[in-house]
């Protein structure tokens, strides 16, 4: 019997309908791009939440550093992240709850610390002299776990130092603000035939690693769903009746291609919400600047998705048809996992060298591929036949896992009962 | 032209023999019965049938041609338990399953429409599978076995969870397609339904067929065998002293059933209650129900096996 492509097509439009009508398919629509953006701004945004008023204890033994620790005012280098200026608010509301109280220089240090214990100090500070450095600066706390403080205090010391010095050299103090300043680097980005556009860690870092996130949420959400509602046709015999009238290859074909859409549906919405936000830019974001995806890139990420998806598909398809509960069924979509997330982890070292050796190998490697070639497409200019090469063998492995993975589902979806053993399942791949 | 026909049919699941090498032809029209105890073998004959699972050896062929040539829409399929999606809206469910039986969506669509009315459910189409009671449900496998007017319809015991109420309407889905020419395959556990329903039998067990044919004619062959005594008083009257004429023997107090041996004569059975002083008050020879039937084929294989 050969395929009927009206029985597959009949299979897709069911699947696609029942999810997308689905509220989880809304919600996860929504809430997904949510879920980033707050990624991204959270931890600045949380840093404003908690400023609890902070005392420290100054003890100064050097007779001269105590008072100018205490009146520095360090500016912190500008970061360009998009939430750089919230960074900068943190900064001024930490400084702002931060109080001094300037003990002599033979304050018992055994006294301060039960101070520390009732909860009156909330750190001590000892500055001893130092024949080079000329500050030696020791803190104790109860909790060294506040780094935002720590930070401010360690900015004061250094400045409190570069006045102490510049005095001891015979310098006008006010030499300090002159040096001040800081080099900031341009970033340009060359392009292919010597265009240049403004970088920034926006467009350059965090666009390609969204790239990479969006396909392996993608390919682990709905391949997990994938797997689970095969589980659902099998446990509740809906599967005998699908198999009396349709081939196992079309149903699981069907079931794919169903589900694909629904994932092509959801970028869909993405996009088109992505670009007006893009185009209209209500926040007046400067860094959106060549923030827009070029076609190569969106391209790349259709199409890696596509066939990535049929690849993964088909073998969580295998497993929903060899499992029986979904306990068992989850403890084997992890494994299946880890050509997704081998790529995921090396994501820093894949940006920061996207022509070592090792990094097209993973960008050419069917199980790898996706991610590690989304992360170079959106970071460097990757030559045209890697990219066909890496799609050819996507591609190639994506049929032969197919191959394989229908000829388990056929035997494994009628199987009930007991789990079948490793050596039974290659029986089956042999067996055809 | 037979509906199906088997021909050497086996299938085996590790160590258990499921089907032995089987022959058997089911006719064109009418009922036929599949009977036999759980685990006879029955369910896995009709996936064979229906081409869910292969046969290990033999042939399965459907309306004279090998059932891997036969369309799916010439069959139609009623599994014993729920095959139903249960999140799937009712009318939905039925235009589904209808287009992977061949036909074309605004004919799903007549023929969903029309089954829900024929079934008394027509106000539950926009609703979920699951929302329905379990007769409803199965009323609901009924339509999605028989909208597409299948040549044969294969049903895996339909009768389980219906109530009379419901019984009533599923039975007129089932009639009509009987008068529309479709060969029903059922398989059931309740034998009066067998003996008011079908034409034809094949009693299966342990993956044998140990009793088929019409069923009329199994009733005639067995009929007046079975003989129920009424009786009072009489010595050393027990199971034992009439082992030569009966073969399978229950006694009360005041009443006695007895299935007789091949050549054995009702008479002697009446005269060796007379001869032991008894007084009979009522002496019947019965027909045989199918259920005495099923139980004494199934009995009488289990010793031949021994």
């Amino acid at each position: 019997m050969r395929t009927d492509w009206r029985n597959v097509l009949a299979i897709v439009r069911r699947e696609f309908l029942e999810r997308v009508r689905k509220k989880s398919f809304l919600v996860s629509t929504i809430l997904t791009p949510l879920i980033f953006g707050a990624l991204m701004v959270l931890p600045a945004a949380l840093a404003l939440l908690r400023h609890e008023e902070v005392t420290v204890a100054v003890v100064d033994r050097t007779g001269w550093a105590g008072p100018l620790v205490m009146e520095a005012r360090p500016e912190r280098p500008k970061t360009p992240n998009p939430e750089g200026g919230l960074e900068a608010e943190a900064d001024r509301r930490q400084e702002a709850a931060l109080t001094f109280r300037a003990e002599p220089a033979g304050a018992d240090l055994e006294t301060l610390k039960r101070d520390l214990e009732a909860r009156i100090l909330d750190g001590i500070l000892v500055l001893d002299p130092d024949p080079q450095e000329e500050l030696k600066a020791t803190y104790f706390a109860k909790s060294l776990t506040n780094t935002p403080l720590m930070g401010l205090l360690t900015l004061k010391l250094n400045q409190a130092r570069l006045q102490q010095k510049l005095q001891r050299l015979g310098l006008d103090p006010k030499v300090a603000a002159e040096l001040k300043g800081r080099v900031e680097m341009n970033l340009v980005k060359v392009e292919k035939g010597g265009k240049t556009r403004k970088g920034n860690l926006f467009t350059d870092l965090f666009r390609p690693i969204l790239l990479a996130f969006v396909i392996y949420f993608m390919v682990i959400m709905y391949g997990v769903a994938l797997s689970n509602g095969v589980l659902e046709e099998k446990n509740g015999k809906i599967v005998e009746v699908l198999l009396s009238a349709v081939r196992p290859f079309e149903l699981m074909a069907g079931k794919i291609a169903g589900i694909a859409a629904v994932g092509l549906l959801q970028y869909l919405i993405w996009f088109l919400v992505g670009a007006g936000l893009y185009l209209a830019n209500p926040l007046n974001v400067a860094s959106a600047e060549g923030g827009w995806m070029r076609p190569l890139e969106m391209a790349v990420l259709v199409l890696y998705f596509l066939v990535g998806f049929v690849f993964y598909a088909s073998i969580y398809a295998a497993v929903g048809a060899v499992c029986t509960t979904q306990q068992e069924a989850q403890q084997w979509q992890t494994p299946v996992t880890f050509g997704l997330v081998v790529p995921f982890v090396l994501m820093m070292p894949t940006l920061q060298n996207p022509h070592a050796g090792w990094v097209v190998f993973l960008s050419l490697f069917p199980l790898t591929s996706p991610i590690t070639m989304l992360l170079r497409v959106g970071a460097v200019e990757v030559p045209p036949w890697e990219i066909g090469a890496s799609l050819a063998l996507l591609l190639l492995g994506t049929l032969g896992v197919t191959w394989v993975a229908a000829k388990i589902y056929r035997a494994g979806i009628l199987m009930t009962g007991k789990r079948p053993s490793i050596p039974e399942i290659l029986r089956w791949m042999r067996a055809g | 032209m037979n509906a199906l026909e088997y021909r050497g049919v086996s299938k085996r699941f590790g160590e258990v023999e499921a089907v032995r090498p089987l022959d058997l032809e089911v006719p064109e029209g009418g009922i036929f019965g599949l009977l036999g105890p759980n685990g006879a073998g029955k369910t896995t004959l009709m996936r064979m049938t229906l081409g869910i699972l292969l046969p290990d050896a033999g042939e399965v062929s459907v309306l004279g041609r090998p059932r891997n040539e036969v369309s799916s829409a010439s069959l139609g399929y009623l599994p014993e338990e729920r095959g139903l999606y249960p999140k799937m809206k009712v009318g939905e469910l039925l235009r589904f399953f209808g287009r992977l039986r061949g036909l074309s969506a605004s004919e799903a669509s007549r023929r969903a429409a029309e089954g829900l009315r024929r079934m008394g459910l027509e106000q539950w189409e926009g609703h979920r599978v699951d929302e329905l009671s379990k007769g409803m449900q199965q009323k609901i496998q009924l339509l999605v076995a028989l909208q597409h007017r299948p040549r044969v319809a294969i049903l895996d015991e339909p009768f389980s969870g219906l109530d009379p109420v419901n019984a009533e309407a599923f039975m007129e889905v089932l009639r009509e397609a009987l008068r529309q020419g479709t060969t029903v395959v059922l398989s059931t556990h309740q034998m009066d339904q067998v003996e008011r329903l079908c034409h034809s039998i094949a009693l299966i067990d342990r993956g044998r067929v140990v009793l088929e044919g019409q069923v009329a004619e199994i009733r005639r062959r067995y009929g007046s065998r079975a003989v129920r005594v009424e009786f009072d008083g009489g010595e050393g009257l027990s199971a034992e002293a009439f082992a030569d004429l009966s073969e399978s023997t229950a006694f009360l107090p005041n009443e006695a059933r007895f299935f007789l041996r091949e050549k054995a004569d009702s008479a002697d059975l009446l005269r060796r209650f007379l001869d032991r002083g008894a007084r009979v008050s009522r002496f019947e020879e019965a027909q045989a129900s199918m259920h005495d039937i099923f139980v004494r084929a199934v009995k009488g294989e289990g010793r031949h096996a021994n």
